[in-house]
């Protein structure tokens, strides 16, 4: 027990450590208002604000480094982390449901639809279903320097709970 | 408020009419004849867990419902494959025996023997219990063997066979033969080495004993290995084996050689390691062995349950022994010669590129000797199937085998640690000054995102003549559970998820599905119990008992 707290501790002060280096490529504030502005929040939740259908991004510089939030947001395919995969349900009457998924198995499949509604599915009362694992979030316009400053204010959205 | 009274009653009247005989060893040999019963682990000495109940059937199957719920006081996932006799089902988890009305649930005694719980350090959990005459048999965790009586729920005999703290564990349910108690430890890498033995049901006492690794250098089989590395080569026994009356053979799967992921101390076959071994049920002496995994680094341990059938070979009857092995293959060998007829992958594998005539397996280049660090072969390291118990019908003729498809984990391979008893002895060590692994590194996506390609569970029904796939039942998850099949062509299995499913044994189309909220572990069994049929199956650590609703046909 007393190992793992120190673990989670050092990586705190590591994180805080490294955090200035991101500062000096981008203006965090500008990069609020440009996240604010550009539509990311229809799809990503930052705080007590935007949607839930993408990835809650309240936390995201704690998950990944700022050459990986670069890539991200330039080239949003590269690397879509699993649990950020979504599905598409085609129904008994050939409409589709896509959204996040949430869970799936043998009888069933979860998912957070576009109106952030919870769905479930049976598999015995759909045609099927496809796990997307590409091409879910479009490449926003953002000049370089915009894209420096998203990446430095992503970065300062870190947990808040105690270590 | 008065049927609900009168119905316990009309239960209490039915059990005491309900004639209790001792269970003899006449009644194990001929245990399909009494299939209202579930007298051994692999539901007779077939190990084909096939019932030849018919009141549930592919049309009612949807019907079944909830009749109870027993939860064993301790947190640990149930593996154990209950016994039921003439309404009583026995079980075990952890530190306690538990005997209970097969119809309602309703404990009638427990057994306590507390295992320190460091004995059982890697969590290879208890896969049930015996009986013969009125004595229960419970191999535990902390190496004693205990005759608990049947009626009384107290022990009869305890006796000490093996040292914990010398790296060894007893989890397998022993398998009665005639007077004996067959059974043997298991060492999870800590290179104790292991054996297959026979115990005298009356009094404990060792009467025969088979090593699955040397322990003198004078017996030839050291020389498959190399200098003194036999001396810690494991080989651990944690599945219960089956039994051919006709040959009087006793067939045992053993497990992985130590070091286990790194065998550059033991160049060889090192036997008998990863085989299957036929032995005299009355000397333990060997009667014939296949290595289905020679020289193993993968961590292949062939601790399945040795299913016996006679099954069409070339347009004649043929007496074999059916294997699907943890190295992704399955295996039709002859049981009376151990004869290699058949070796067939079920799952993907990327290490055997074919076998040569006497069923040698010829590893793929790179393979062997492994590299150093670590790798990528398929099947990884959990294997395509592993120790929980497949299905025969002979009804469809099919066997049936739980298995992982597509599934791909790194292997590492480290130094070799300095041996201790009790010691780890995986080589697998990281080196002095290495980086840590991360967390969970190589291991795929969690199941509620996984995609197929990324790895999925079945249950795969294969033609034992050809080792052709019938048929299979994808799940998300990887599985765990064993398989039950029934004469009415039922097939009972679950999984990781935590479904527990009736599928059609003859297409795989499913006929009826809950979710019990945790991994289905065990070998389902079905029984009678007031002239009823049930299906019990344990998940995570609770056990549930299923049925047709009161009233129905
Ligand atoms: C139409 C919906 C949508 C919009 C608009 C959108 N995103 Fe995304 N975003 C997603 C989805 C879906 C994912 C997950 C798949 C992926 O990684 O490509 C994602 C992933 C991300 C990730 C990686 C998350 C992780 O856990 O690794 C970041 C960072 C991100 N988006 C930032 C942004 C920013 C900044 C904007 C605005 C400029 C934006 N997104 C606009 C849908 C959207």
């Amino acid at each position: 027990m007393v190992e793992s707290l120190l673990g989670k501790r050092m990586a705190c002060v590591l994180a805080l450590a490294a955090a200035p280096l991101f500062a000096q490529s981008g203006d965090a504030a500008k990069g609020k208002a440009v996240v604010e502005s550009s539509g990311c929040l229809r799809c990503h939740r930052i705080g007590e604000n935007g949607s839930r259908t993408g990835p809650n991004l309240s936390e995201i510089g704690d998950k990944r480094s700022a050459e990986q939030l670069k890539t991200s947001i330039t080239d949003p395919d590269a690397e879509v982390l699993a649990e950020n995969r979504f599905v598409a349900v085609t129904l008994k009457d050939g409409s589709v449901v896509r959204g996040r998924i949430l869970n799936h198995d043998a009888m069933s499949v979860q998912l957070i639809d576009g109106k952030q509604n919870l769905r479930s599915f049976l598999t015995a009362n759909i045609r099927g279903y496809t796990i997307l694992t590409k091409g879910l979030m479009p490449k926003p316009n953002l000049t370089d320097e915009q894209v420096a400053d998203v990446v430095a204010y992503l970065s300062t959205l870190k947990g808040t709970e105690a270590p | 408020m008065i049927a609900g009274v009168l119905r316990p009653l009309l239960v209490l009247a039915c059990a005491a009419a309900m004639v209790s005989a001792q269970v003899t060893s006449e009644r194990i040999l001929h245990a399909n004849k009494e299939p209202q019963n579930w007298l051994t682990y692999g539901g007779g000495y077939a190990s084909q867990r096939y019932s030849l109940l018919t009141q549930l059937n592919p049309t009612n199957a949807k019907d079944l419902k909830l009749k109870w719920v027993y939860r064993p006081k301790y947190m640990e996932k149930m593996e154990a494959t209950p016994l039921v006799v003439d309404g009583v089902l026995y079980t075990v988890q952890n530190s306690e025996v538990a005997a209970l009305d097969a119809a309602t649930g309703r404990i009638f005694w427990t057994f306590h023997y507390a295992v320190p719980p460091e004995s059982n350090q890697y969590v290879m959990v208890v896969k049930g219990l015996a009986i013969a005459g009125d004595t229960l048999f419970w191999a535990t965790y902390d190496g004693h063997l205990i005759a608990i009586d049947a009626k009384a729920g107290t022990a009869i005999w305890n006796k000490k066979l093996v040292d914990w703290h010398q790296g060894y564990q007893l989890n397998v349910a022993p398998l009665v033969v005639k007077d004996k108690l067959i059974l043997g430890p298991a060492t999870n890498e800590e290179g104790a080495n292991c054996w297959v033995a026979a115990y005298d049901i009356k009094t404990g006492n060792e009467l025969w004993r088979f090593y699955t690794a040397p322990i003198s250098d004078d017996d030839p089989v050291a020389k498959t290995w190399f200098g003194d590395s036999w001396k810690h080569g494991g080989s651990p026994i944690w599945v219960t084996g089956s039994y051919d009356p006709e040959t009087n053979l006793t067939f045992w799967g053993t497990g992985n050689p130590n070091p286990g992921w790194n065998g550059d101390k033991r160049p060889g076959d090192d036997l008998y390691s990863d085989c299957v071994v036929a032995l005299d049920a009355d000397t333990g002496k060997l009667k014939w062995h296949y290595q289905f995994t020679p020289h193993d680094e993968y961590d292949w341990d062939s601790v399945q349950v040795p299913v016996l059938a006679t099954i069409p070979w070339e347009g004649k009857p043929r007496k074999v022994v059916l294997w699907a092995n943890r190295n992704g293959f399955f295996y039709v060998l002859d049981r009376i010669s151990g004869k290699f007829l058949l070796g067939k992958a079920f799952v993907k594998q990327t290490w055997n590129v074919g076998f040569d005539e006497v069923g040698r397996p010829m590893k793929a280049p790179g393979i062997d000797p492994k590299p150093t660090n670590g790798m990528h072969v398929l099947p990884g390291t959990q294997g395509g199937t592993n120790w929980y118990s497949p299905s025969f019908s002979p009804n469809t003729g099919l066997f049936y085998v739980s298995s992982w498809e597509n599934y791909d984990a790194p292997t590492s391979k480290g130094l070799i640690e300095v041996w201790r008893p009790g010691g780890k002895y995986s080589g697998n060590s990281r080196p002095p000054g290495a980086p840590r692994r991360p967390r969970g590194a190589g291991r795929g996506p969690s199941p509620a995102f996984r995609t197929e390609a990324e790895g999925y569970g079945a249950v795969k029904a294969l033609d034992p003549s050809t080792g052709q796939q019938k048929w299979e039942f994808k799940m998300v998850d990887y599985t765990e559970s064993g398989v039950l099949t029934t004469a009415s062509d039922l097939l009972f299995s679950g999984g990781k998820e935590g479904n527990f499913f009736a599928l059609n044994a003859r297409d795989g189309a499913l006929l009826w599905h809950t979710n019990l909220g945790g991994t289905v572990a065990s070998g389902p069994v079905t029984y009678l119990a007031n002239g009823r049929q049930y299906v019990v199956v344990c998940a995570d650590n609770a056990m549930y008992a299923f049925g047709l609703p009161d009233g129905a046909d």
